[in-house]
């Protein structure tokens, strides 16, 4: 399947070389969870941050659950703080 | 330990300026900063006074670890009663001044009355002069402080000053320090103003000590560590504060032309990515990142605008590197008045700095007149010909320079947004809680964020409590109350610290906090100690408050907020959830059902 991964603060070096700006389009396995996605990239499920899959933001209870699909736009963001 | 043990009193009325020791008892009880300068606040003038009359007493309160070499220990706060909220009002900044008013003898400086023609204040240790300010009167704060370096021919005095925003009692003028920090909320600057009061300057050359040196010293190297390694700290350094915007936009919490949604579509223009950027002209917005005393996060950012861009095209003199944009700054000149125009932005938070205004509250403000002009509300006539249009990056550059002066259309801004709506019989497009406008979190998306507006003491200020954890997760009004209260209690006794609140979000914990108070100063400082004492300050400015004559009713969020649902995102179809977790909040406290202190609370934390 292939989604749009769209990234903010560090998660932004995780992004596949070559890419310019904060999203990517990325070709993974069927099926993968948002939780597998941070794995793929190299990023760290212990860390709090903010997952949004199309627009609403998943809980860490449901990150190593829900699957993405085809076309999916998944956002890693830093965490909601003072600003 | 690191206090000085003395604060200065300054009369302006009289002309007089002394010395008197610290009250220990109340440093004891409220730790210092914010908290002490409430206590200060409160025993030396009446609640009810006008908060633009020689009654307001203007506070400048550094922390017990101000000017120590804790990480980030260049804090300091200003507390008046507040123009804009009529509340009390605290605002604390960074840069180098506080520091530099604790080596030279004073913890706190302490004004009172008003001078009959401007004067500024010039502190040398321990030699205290009220100097006539008439060749630095009606200039900016970038020319109040060359003046003073070159004036006394010391590149190392500091200073902190109101801009003709403040001289023009704009409800929401600042107290800017070190050219480009600021206290920057509630309209501090605006009391600085109405004390015909230009500037401090300071020069200080005395050391500061901690109770346990060697305890401190560890406690430090500690710290510093914490800091160094972890990755919000990282981010801070590399992106500065403004990360937060391309989150907001994502979760969809992100106020967008005056609140008619949470999703703004140019966030990709003013992000981090768009600041770091170059141009196809050869243009880069970020200059580099910057430090206040004593910091090693450095999320200040230092940039400059493009020199072909209309804003400066003909103003070579703003051709340089000065303060670049913040996240509440990118926010209140982006998202929140519909512009994604960098370089628009960039000069209208010059514009801030340099004339003294806070940000936030001229966005919230121009954010209401743009609404009421698309309304037919305004016109042209009342706008000095000016096309007030959500997006119009000529309206933000020009309004943000006219506010600053006081002019025309500008002077009506300057009023804020509550003030200015009720004079054109529109209160409800006014975006406010307690006269005071949103930082860039949408509480129909956070819901503890409208909790924590609703009943903060300034008015609305996503600084003053910490539930965005709770809120990312559960984007439901359940279970905030509870953290909600115990958030702002432990944020008010770090602001009582004169460390900044930002290391939060770069790795220390709490305990870190209460291990740096604890060995600077006698006696035992536990976390468990920190709560009492944040508790105890956030009781007493509710005291100031419902003195001042604000009641329960005043803990709100605009109609808006509470019925008109999101279009989209995270919390698409929500409003904010306050009727259901204001009584909650309440019962935490320990307050009576409308919101009044019991004698048991003033008894148990000794008000």
């Amino acid at each position: 399947m292939k989604i749009t991964l769209k990234t903010g603060g560090l998660f932004t070096r995780l992004l596949p070389a070559g890419t310019t700006g904060n999203t990517a389009e990325m070709d993974l396995p069927d099926n993968m969870t948002p939780a597998g996605v941070v794995g793929h990239i190299g990023g760290d499920m212990d860390g709090k941050f903010l997952l949004v899959v199309n627009g609403k933001a998943v809980p860490p209870s449901e990150r190593n659950t829900m699957t993405l699909s085809d076309g999916d736009h998944l956002s890693l963001m830093p965490p909601l703080k003072g600003g | 330990m690191s206090w000085q043990g003395q604060i200065l009193r300054v009369n302006l009325t009289k002309g007089t300026a002394e010395a008197e020791p610290l009250n220990m008892e109340w440093a004891d009880a409220y730790l210092g900063e914010r908290g002490l300068g409430t206590k200060y606040l409160w025993e030396n003038m009446d609640p009810k006074a006008d908060a633009l009359g020689p009654d307001n007493v203007l506070i400048f309160a550094t922390g017990p670890l101000t000017g120590t070499m804790a990480p980030t220990s260049g804090r300091y706060a200003v507390l008046c009663k507040g123009p804009l909220t009529n509340a009390i009002a605290c605002s604390n900044s960074g840069g180098k001044f506080g520091a530099e008013l604790k080596f030279a003898g004073y913890d706190m400086l302490l004004v009172e009355g008003r001078s009959d023609k401007p004067v500024y204040l010039n502190i040398v240790d321990d030699t205290v002069e009220i100097l006539p300010a008439d060749e630095i009167w009606g200039t900016s704060v970038w020319n109040t402080e060359h003046w003073i370096k070159e004036h006394h021919k010391d590149p190392l005095i500091r200073v902190a000053s109101c801009g003709e925003a403040g001289e023009q009692l704009v409800r929401f003028a600042c107290v800017v320090n070190d050219l480009h920090r600021a206290a920057g909320r509630s309209g501090v600057g605006a009391v600085m103003g109405s004390k015909n009061l230009k500037a401090v300057a300071v020069r200080g050359t005395k050391g500061v000590t901690a109770d346990d040196p060697a305890k401190f010293m560890e406690a430090v190297r500690e710290t510093h560590r914490v800091l160094a390694e972890n990755d919000g700290r990282k981010e801070l350094t590399e992106l500065g504060t403004n990360a937060m915007i391309d989150a907001m936009q994502e979760f969809g919490g992100l106020p967008t032309r005056n609140f008619e949604t949470a999703k703004f579509e140019g966030t990709d223009k003013i992000n981090p990515t768009a600041m770091w950027a170059t141009t196809s002209t050869g243009h880069r917005n970020m200059v580099t990142n910057k430090a206040c005393f004593g910091c090693t996060i450095a999320c200040g950012r230092v940039a400059h605008i493009d020199e072909n861009h209309f804003s400066i095209v003909n103003r070579p003199e703003y051709r340089v590197a000065s303060g670049g944009l913040e996240y509440e700054t990118a926010y209140a000149f982006g998202p929140l008045v519909g512009v994604d125009d960098i370089d628009a932005l960039t000069f209208a938070g010059y514009m801030t700095n340099e004339h003294g205004y806070d940000p936030i509250s001229f966005g919230g403000t121009l954010a209401a007149a743009m609404e009421l002009y698309e309304m037919g509300v305004i016109t042209d006539a009342d706008t000095d010909g000016v096309a007030l249009n959500f997006g119009s990056a000529e309206a933000l550059t020009i309004m943000s320079e006219k506010v600053g002066m006081g002019e025309g259309f500008g002077a009506i801004l300057g009023l804020g947004s509550k003030l200015m709506c009720e004079k054109y019989g529109h209160p409800e497009v006014a975006m406010h809680v307690k006269g005071q406008e949103f930082a860039g979190y949408d509480s129909r998306a956070l819901q503890g964020m409208g909790l924590g507006y609703a009943t903060s003491n300034r008015g609305a200020c996503h600084l003053r409590h910490a539930v965005f954890e709770e809120d990312m997760e559960d984007i439901s009004g359940n279970g905030k109350a509870q953290p909600c209260k115990d958030s702002q209690d432990r944020v008010a006794s770090i602001d009582s610290t004169g460390l900044c609140l930002f290391v939060g979000d770069a790795g220390f914990e709490f305990g870190h906090f209460a291990q740096l108070v604890d060995a600077d100063l006698p006696g035992e400082w536990t976390e468990e100690r920190m709560d009492l004492t944040g508790e105890r300050i956030w009781n007493l400015e509710r005291r100031f408050n419902l003195a001042s004559g604000l009641t329960g009713a005043d803990d709100t969020l605009p109609k808006r907020l509470l019925e008109v649902p999101l279009k989209e995102g995270s919390a698409e179809g929500k409003v904010n959830e306050l009727s259901k977790m204001l009584p909650e909040y309440y019962a935490a406290r320990g307050w009576t059902e409308d919101g009044q202190l019991t004698n048991e609370i003033i008894e148990r934390l000794g008000l």
